[in-house]
C-alpha cells in the first residue's frame, strides 16, 4: 500500500508534498496529513464478497486536483443549488395561477366574514375566477386539445420554452376587478371606494399578500410574480377602471351575468356623505332616468390598453352625473336652498366631533393615497397616536412574520432579534393611546349634518363674510372643486379624468335637450 | 422628507449609466494626458479643505524635488509618470475605481480622517478652451461607441443628452410610492418630527416599530434610538440598548477597511474597520465612562470596560484608533483614583496587604501613562495633559508609606 499517487499539493501547514497513499481508507500525504472531504467508497460487502471489489480510479484533472475528490467548495456549491427552490416557465405559472386564486379566497373569506357579505359571493367570483382562467388556457398557443392530460402537460412543457407565450395579465387589481364585477353581479351596494378603502387600511389582503401564501409556495414562486404580489402603491388614475372594462370584456359579462349597475345606491351615497340635502339625490336620479337610457348604466366592456372613456364606465359617470346636478342646481339659483350663506356654510369644514370607526379607517387610507396627507408636521398628536396604533395592529402583521418563523433568519440572528425586541417592547407605559369612544356611523352622520346647520345660521349671522364673501359663482366653483377633489381621491381617479368625464356627460346631456326641444 | 433607513439596492440602469459615464470621463482624460502641458482634466470638486492641502502639496512636491537633485538623485518627471501608469493599468476593469482613483476618495469627505496626504493629487485649475473640449469629447465619443451599441436604447439616448449638456428628468419622479415604502417613509418623518417637538413618547413608538419592519436596517437608526431611549427611559437602559446592539454588530468592529470601495454613506456610522471605529462602539465606551464616574457605580464596571477595551485592543487586528487607546488610558487612571480613595481602609491593616493595595494602584497610573502615551503616537490627538499629571499627582499623595 505504499505506492503514492501524484495529486494535489498537500498544503496543511504549508506542507509542500504532491504524493499521496491511502491509509486506512483515507488519503494521507507524504508527510502524513490527511486529505480533508476525501471519502473513500467501500461497498464490498454489499456485493457478497465476491471477487469484484470497486476501487476509486483517482485520475487528476488539468489543475492538479483528484476529479473525484470532493473538496470543500464544492460541498457549497452542491448545498446551494439544493436551497434555490425556485422553478420557472410552465411550472412557474401554473403555480402563480394557483397563489392568485389562493389569495381571492383569502379575500372572499373576509368580505364574507367581516363585512357580512352572503355565502354565494364567493362562488360567484369562483366562476368569474374559473372564465379568467379558461379564457387564458384558449388563448394559450402551447395548448393543444387532442392530447390527454399527461400528454399535454409534457407537450405544454416542451412547447413553453419553444415559443413565447401570452402574459398573463394578471395583477393585483385584477382581484379587485374580479371582486368588484361580483358585487355587481350579486347587486351589492358596495362600490370600487370601499374596496380601495380597505386594502388602504391594510383590512382586505392585498399589499404584500405574498405573506399570506403557503410557505412553499412562496419559495417555490421567482421573484417577479412574489412582487406581484406585493401590490406595488395604491391603484389611482383610474386604472382599476380600465382593469374591470377590460376584464369583463374577456370574459363577456354582460352576455353571462347581470351588469346592471345600481347607481341610486352609489348617489345615496354620495349625497348623505357629502351632507347634502335629498333633494340633490331626487333630482339626480330623474335626471339619469330622463336622459340616460339604461342601457349606458351597465359595466361597459372595452380592451383597449390605453383606456380613457371614463365616462363610459358606470361608476364614474354616476359620479359626473352627481357633480353636473350639483352644479346646474346651484347655478340655477333656486330658492333658499342655494342662498349664498347656504353655500359658504358647506365650504366650512364638516367634522363630527366624534368619529366612527369607519371615518378613522378612511383617513388612514386617505393618507396612503394622498401625499399632501402626508405632512407629519401638521398632525396633531392625536393624529400621530392614531396613525401610529393602525400601523402596530394591522401594517406590521401584514410585513414580517413573527420572529420565531422568520425564514430569511438564520439562528443567530433570531436570538439577536428576539433580545433586541424583549429590550425595546413596542408599547411601553404611557404610550397606549386612550381608548377611544367609537360612535355608529348613522350617528357621526347625523352629528355632521346638524355641524352644516350650524355652519349656515353662523354664516347668516356673520356680517364679515357677508361683506368680504367671494361672488356667488366663485364659491359654487370651490364647493364643487372641493367635492371633487375629495372624490377623486376616494375612487381612485385623477381630478382630470373626472373632470374630462363631466365635461362627456353634460355634452351628450346637450344634445338630448337639443333633441327634446326641437 | 428624512433620509428613510432601508438598505437600497442599486438598479440595474443605475449601474450601467454610471459605469458608461466613468467610461466616458476616463477616455477623456486619456486623451489630455498626452497632450503637450495636458495635466488632466480640469478638476469639477473644489472643497476648501482640499484646496489648501493640495497647495500644501504641491509646494511640498516641490521642495523633495529640490532637495533631490541637490543630493544629485535627479529623477526626471516622465519616469514619475510612468510609475503613474503602470498604477492605473492595474486597475483596469472597474471604471469608476480608475476615475476616483485620480481624485479623492468619497470616503475621506464623510469626515475630517486622518488620510494620507501623499495620496492626493492637486487640483488643476488650469482652463480649457472649447476647442480643446470639443476634441476631446469627439475622441471620446468615438471610444463610447462600442459600449452603447451594447447598451439599451433608452440608456443609449439618455447618456447621449447627457453628454450634450441637457438634464435628465428622473424617471422615478412620477413613479408612485409603494405602500410599504410610504410607510416607513411616515414612520421616519413622524420620529424626527416628534424628536423635534420632543415628544420622546411618539418617538419611541415609531422607531421601534421601524426597528421591526423587514427593510429597514437598525444600523442606520441607532443613534437615533439611542437618543430617544436616554430621554425616555434613561441612561442605563441606553446603555443597555448599545451593549445589546454592539454584541449584534461585533462582526463589523474590525474589519480591515478597504481603501478601493467606493462607499456612499459614511461607514462609520455603519460599521468600523481597525483605525477608524464605529461610532457606537465609541458612544457606549463614553457613555459608560461618564456614568461610571459619576453614579456610584462598584469597581466591577471598570473591570468589565476595561476587559471590553483590552478586547478590542489586545486581540488581532489591534485596534489602531488613537482614541480607543485614549479612553483605555482615561479608564485606567479613573481605577487608579477610586483604588486611591479606598486606600485609607488598609491603615491598619498588615504591611503586605498595604503594599498589594499600593501597587494595584501604581499598575494602574503606569498603564494609564502608557495607553495615553500610545494614542499620542498613533496619531495628533489632544491630551489634557496638565490635568493628567495633577490627577496623579493627587493619586499618589493618597498613597500610604
Amino acid at each position: 500500500m505504499s505506492t503514492f499517487i501524484r495529486g494535489p499539493i498537500c498544503g496543511t501547514d504549508n506542507c509542500p508534498s504532491r504524493l499521496w497513499r491511502i491509509i486506512d481508507g483515507r488519503r494521507t500525504c507524504q508527510y502524513g496529513h490527511v486529505m480533508e472531504g476525501d471519502v473513500e467508497y467501500n461497498d464490498d460487502d454489499d456485493v457478497g464478497g465476491g471477487a469484484i471489489t470497486r476501487r476509486l480510479n483517482l485520475t487528476t484533472n488539468a489543475t492538479g486536483n483528484f476529479q473525484s475528490s470532493f473538496n470543500a467548495s464544492q460541498m457549497m456549491a452542491s448545498q446551494k443549488i439544493e436551497k434555490d427552490k425556485k422553478i420557472y416557465g410552465y411550472e412557474a405559472n401554473l403555480l402563480f395561477l394557483k397563489a392568485f386564486q389562493y389569495i381571492l379566497r383569502r379575500q372572499c373569506k373576509w368580505l364574507i366574514q367581516e363585512k357580512g357579505f352572503p355565502e354565494y359571493f364567493k362562488k360567484v367570483v369562483k366562476i368569474i375566477w374559473v372564465k379568467y382562467v379558461l379564457y387564458i388556457s384558449e388563448n394559450d398557443e402551447g395548448n393543444d386539445h387532442t392530447f390527454s392530460d399527461d400528454e399535454r402537460d409534457k407537450v405544454n412543457r416542451y412547447r413553453y420554452s419553444k415559443k413565447s407565450r401570452k402574459p398573463l395579465g394578471l395583477h393585483m387589481t385584477s382581484t379587485l376587478a374580479i371582486l368588484y364585477i361580483a358585487t355587481v353581479h350579486c347587486g351589492l351596494p358596495i362600490f370600487m371606494c370601499d374596496y380601495l378603502n380597505w386594502i388602504c387600511s391594510s383590512n382586505l389582503p392585498y399589499f404584500k399578500s405574498s405573506m399570506l401564501l403557503p410557505k412553499v409556495w412562496r419559495e417555490k414562486l421567482p421573484n417577479y410574480y412574489i412582487g406581484i404580489f406585493d401590490g406595488g402603491s395604491p391603484p389611482s388614475d383610474g386604472k382599476v377602471y380600465q382593469k374591470v372594462a377590460n376584464l369583463c370584456n374577456t370574459i363577456k359579462f354582460s352576455a353571462h351575468f347581470n351588469s346592471k349597475f345600481m347607481y341610486p345606491q352609489l348617489l345615496l351615497k354620495l349625497v348623505i356623505e357629502n351632507s347634502l340635502p335629498p333633494e340633490f339625490y331626487l333630482i339626480t336620479v330623474q335626471l339619469i332616468g330622463e336622459i340616460d337610457s339604461m342601457e349606458y348604466m351597465v359595466l361597459t366592456e372595452d380592451n383597449s390598453k390605453e383606456y380613457k372613456k371614463f365616462h363610459q364606465s358606470a361608476e364614474i359617470r354616476t359620479i359626473s352625473y352627481f357633480l353636473l346636478t350639483l352644479r346646474w342646481i346651484l347655478f340655477a339659483n333656486l330658492g333658499e336652498k342655494c342662498s349664498i350663506e347656504w353655500i359658504n356654510g358647506y365650504l366650512k369644514k364638516i367634522e363630527a366631533f366624534e368619529k366612527s370607526a369607519v371615518t378613522n379607517e378612511r383617513n388612514i387610507s386617505n393618507i396612503m393615497r394622498d401625499d399632501k396627507n402626508r405632512d407629519v408636521f401638521n398632525w396633531d398628536s392625536k393624529d400621530s397616536i392614531h396613525y401610529l396604533d393602525w400601523v402596530e395592529k394591522k401594517f406590521l402583521p401584514t410585513q414580517s412574520y413573527p420572529v420565531d418563523d422568520d425564514p430569511s433568519l438564520g439562528i443567530d440572528l433570531r436570538i439577536a432579534r428576539r433580545q433586541l425586541y424583549k429590550l425595546l417592547p413596542l408599547n411601553i407605559e404611557g404610550t397606549l393611546s386612550d381608548r377611544e369612544i367609537t360612535i355608529p356611523y348613522t350617528e357621526e352622520l347625523q352629528q355632521k349634518y346638524i355641524q352644516v346647520r350650524n355652519n349656515i345660521e353662523a354664516s347668516l349671522t356673520d356680517d364679515l363674510i357677508k361683506e368680504n364673501g367671494n361672488s356667488r359663482e366663485y364659491s359654487i366653483l370651490q364647493l364643487e372643486e372641493s367635492i371633487l377633489s375629495n372624490i377623486s381621491i376616494d375612487f381612485g381617479i385623477s381630478k382630470e379624468q373626472l373632470k374630462g368625464s363631466i365635461e362627456k356627460v353634460q355634452a351628450s346631456c346637450m344634445d338630448k335637450f337639443k333633441e327634446q326641444f326641437a | 422628507m428624512f433620509e428613510v433607513p432601508t438598505i437600497d439596492s442599486t438598479k440595474r440602469s443605475v449601474v450601467n449609466f454610471k459605469k458608461l459615464r466613468y467610461q466616458y470621463m476616463n477616455h477623456m482624460y486619456e486623451r489630455n494626458r498626452y497632450n503637450k502641458n495636458g495635466q488632466g482634466l480640469p478638476t469639477p470638486v473644489s472643497s476648501e479643505n482640499e484646496m489648501n492641502a493640495s497647495e500644501d502639496e504641491v509646494s511640498h512636491k516641490r521642495v523633495r524635488k529640490r532637495w533631490r537633485r541637490i543630493v544629485g538623485e535627479s529623477v526626471s518627471s516622465d519616469e514619475e509618470e510612468e510609475e503613474e501608469e503602470e498604477d492605473e493599468q492595474e486597475q483596469e476593469g472597474d471604471e469608476e475605481k480608475k476615475y476616483f482613483s485620480r481624485y479623492d476618495k468619497p470616503e475621506d469627505s464623510f469626515e475630517r480622517w486622518a488620510s494620507n496626504t501623499k495620496h492626493r493629487k492637486s487640483i488643476n485649475r488650469k482652463m480649457m478652451s472649447y476647442k480643446k473640449y470639443n476634441k476631446l469629447t469627439k475622441y471620446s465619443r468615438k471610444k463610447i461607441q462600442v459600449p452603447l451599441i451594447r447598451s439599451n436604447r433608452k440608456l443609449q439616448e439618455n447618456f447621449l443628452s447627457v453628454i450634450d449638456g441637457y438634464e435628465l428628468i428622473d424617471d422615478n419622479i412620477n413613479l408612485k410610492e409603494n405602500f410599504t415604502m410610504v410607510n416607513v417613509k411616515l414612520l421616519t418623518d413622524l420620529m424626527y418630527e416628534s424628536i423635534f417637538k420632543e415628544n420622546w413618547k411618539i418617538a419611541y413608538r415609531c422607531f421601534t416599530l421601524l426597528i421591526r419592519l423587514p427593510k429597514t436596517s437598525i444600523r442606520k437608526i441607532w443613534n437615533l434610538g439611542s437618543m430617544i431611549i436616554e430621554n425616555l427611559e434613561g441612561i442605563n437602559k441606553t446603555i443597555e440598548f448599545l451593549k445589546l446592539f454592539n454584541n449584534i454588530h461585533s462582526r463589523y468592529k474590525k474589519k480591515i477597511f478597504n481603501q478601493t470601495v467606493n462607499y456612499r454613506e459614511a461607514p462609520v456610522f455603519n460599521d468600523g474597520s481597525r483605525n477608524k471605529t464605529p461610532i457606537y462602539i465609541k458612544t457606549l465606551l463614553w457613555k459608560e465612562i461618564t456614568t461610571t464616574s459619576t453614579s456610584s457605580r462598584t469597581s466591577s464596571n471598570y473591570n468589565e470596560l476595561i476587559e471590553y477595551l483590552s478586547e478590542l485592543t489586545l486581540i488581532p487586528p489591534f485596534m489602531e484608533d488613537s482614541e480607543i487607546w485614549y479612553i483605555y488610558g482615561i479608564v485606567h487612571l479613573q481605577r487608579a483614583n477610586e483604588l486611591s480613595m479606598n486606600l485609607e481602609h488598609y491603615i491598619d491593616n498588615s504591611s503586605s496587604s498595604k503594599d498589594i493595595a499600593n501597587n494595584e494602584v501604581v499598575q494602574n497610573i503606569k498603564l494609564a501613562q502608557k495607553f495615553l502615551k500610545k494614542a499620542k503616537e498613533l496619531s495628533k490627538i489632544e491630551v489634557p495633559e496638565r490635568q493628567i499629571t495633577l490627577m496623579i499627582k493627587n493619586i499618589e499623595g493618597r498613597m500610604i508609606h
